[in-house]
């Protein structure tokens, strides 16, 4: 039995798209996620880490092989509320205040209105939007809104928070500021975190492991481990053993470019 | 302070333009410029000021008759939206029942109400409630249409939040499908202030009672001299519909006004 919080035993995933040709999405993917492990699923598009991601979710059925979150079955863990989705757009309704769309998975697990409450300033105070808690959506910026959305997928205490591609849509400055927000609400919280990206350096600078993923079919190609020091900081972006981590992990991908 | 201010100035030109471009269709009318373009005689279009002396004669009459048709064409309204709403909220929870029921939906909305109001005249004894019929039948299609689409263009990965919770369809509905359609609820219902008072006045036009705008309509414009009071009259039921449309944008910009901001 291994201790594994996530375990990926040969999972395979294939589409047959309209004119009945067979696509295969993913290829025999094995491997062992540990509890509190930030991993990365990285790649270009194409190479099945959403697929992958969705498949752990429950939100995909793979069509061979299996996964096993803590001995339990992804569909299992996703009724018990064990997974904190955070998607590629935040995903906020649009008629509820920050205040009210974290508490809409509260509501929805029928919680007291007092636990209710309490985990939602403890979340507004984690991702510092506690004075944002009347502003509507719209009156956000696009990195509060996603932080807003990380706060309403932890109110749920989930064990594993998995999150696809989830600053794609911000500029340069706003990612690198949420890289280290979410970083901090990681080591607080202990969360198994794991982060669909497609940019080799947002991967080296969040993660403990890197899963390299190669597309045409999409395979795990190699498992790369980041063995820059915790915490991080903004200075090892320019750190020389940080390109060499994007070097090597850039030279995984077949023919060295993606 | 700069935008607000440009906000105030389009909003009291959101107003005037509206209010100045009424007053100069009444100014050509009254100065009969209009009918020396087309030709016509004070018989065919009578002028503002005649159809206002008949609107304020008969102002009793107008309002009596008014009400008819608007208790009428309220009461369709509201009974057609719940309809077309009710069949909306089935279709997304039971998109089975929706296909077995579009090809009925599609007949009803395509019968003209000059077809139905003298059946439904047959199928109940009461005018009142076949005209109220007809209007409820015209309002089912234009809400359905809308509350559907609003129920099912929900935001990108709405559904699979929704999963991730574990949400039954009941949850999904009333805390996503149901608050997502708002917005579209009230673009139905405004179709439908139109469509309600024009199916109200000429299931009238076909009513074994001989009251209501539609009735009146038809009647004064036959006979020679209420000709103008039959304008009176079509004033009258316009005047109504703009009204009702107004309340219904007015409650519809308190219960969107967060979503706007």
């Amino acid at each position: 039995m291994s201790t594994a919080e996530i375990s990926a035993k040969n999972v395979g995933m294939v589409y047959r798209d309209r004119k009945g040709q067979e696509i295969t999405a993913l290829q025999d993917v094995s491997f062992d996620i540990e509890k509190g492990e930030f991993i990365s699923l990285l790649g270009p598009s194409g190479c099945g880490k959403t697929t992958l991601l969705r498949i752990i979710a429950d939100l995909l059925a793979p069509t061979s092989g299996e996964i096993s979150i803590g001995g339990e079955t992804p569909a299992q863990a996703r009724k018990k509320l064990k997974y904190g989705m955070v998607f590629q757009s935040p995903v906020l309704y649009d008629w509820r205040t920050v205040r009210e769309n974290v508490r809409l998975p509260l509501q929805i697990m029928h919680l007291s209105r007092a636990e209710q409450e309490s985990r939602i300033s403890e979340m507004l105070e984690l991702v510092g939007l506690t004075s944002f808690a009347n502003h509507y959506p719209k009156q956000l910026s696009g990195g509060m809104q996603q932080r807003v959305g990380i706060a309403r997928a932890l109110a749920i205490q989930p064990d594993i928070l998995l999150m696809d591609e989830p600053f794609s849509a911000l500029d340069e400055f706003t990612k690198e500021k949420l890289h280290n927000d979410l970083l901090h609400i990681w080591r607080k919280t202990n969360k198994t975190i794991v982060f669909v990206t497609h940019s080799i350096a947002e991967a080296v600078y969040l993660s403990d492991r890197v899963f390299v993923l190669s597309p045409h079919p999409g395979r795990l190609t190699a498992i790369e481990p980041i063995t820059l020091t915790r915490p991080r900081t903004d200075s090892m972006r320019n750190s020389e053993q940080f390109f060499e981590l994007v070097g090597r992990i850039r030279n995984d991908f077949e023919g060295g470019s993606i | 302070m700069k935008a607000r201010t440009q906000t105030l100035r389009w909003r009291m030109l959101s107003v005037l333009l509206p209010v100045a471009f009424l007053v100069l269709i009444i100014a050509l009318l009254q100065t009969k410029a209009i009918h020396q373009i087309f030709g016509f005689t004070t018989a065919q279009l009578p002028l503002p000021t005649q159809i206002c002396t008949q609107f304020a004669r008969n102002l009793d009459k107008i309002v009596e008759n008014g009400w008819t048709t608007v208790s009428v064409a309220l009461l369709g309204l509201i009974l057609g939206s719940f309809l077309g709403f009710l069949s909306a909220a089935i279709a997304s929870v039971k998109p089975r029942i929706f296909q077995g029921m579009l090809p009925l939906l599609v007949a009803i909305n395509s019968i003209s109400v000059v077809a139905m109001a003298p059946i439904m005249n047959r199928w109940f004894e009461s005018s009142f409630c076949a005209k109220a019929a007809v209007v409820t039948i015209a309002c089912i299609g234009a809400m359905s249409v809308n509350a559907y689409k609003g129920m099912n263009d929900l935001p990108v990965f709405s559904r699979d939040l929704m999963y991730s919770y574990a949400a039954s369809d009941s949850v999904q509905f009333f805390f996503l499908q149901l608050p997502n359609c708002l917005p579209r609820l009230f673009v139905g219902l405004r179709t439908n202030v139109v469509t309600a008072m024009i199916s109200a006045i000429i299931s009238e036009f076909f009513s074994t009672e001989s009251q209501g705008l539609g009735y009146m309509i038809k009647t004064s414009l036959k006979i020679g001299n209420q000709k103008v009071l039959g304008w009176a009259y079509i004033i009258a039921a316009a005047a109504v519909s703009i009204f009702i449309y107004f309340v219904i944008t007015l409650i519809e910009r308190r219960a969107l006004k967060e979503r706007s901001r």
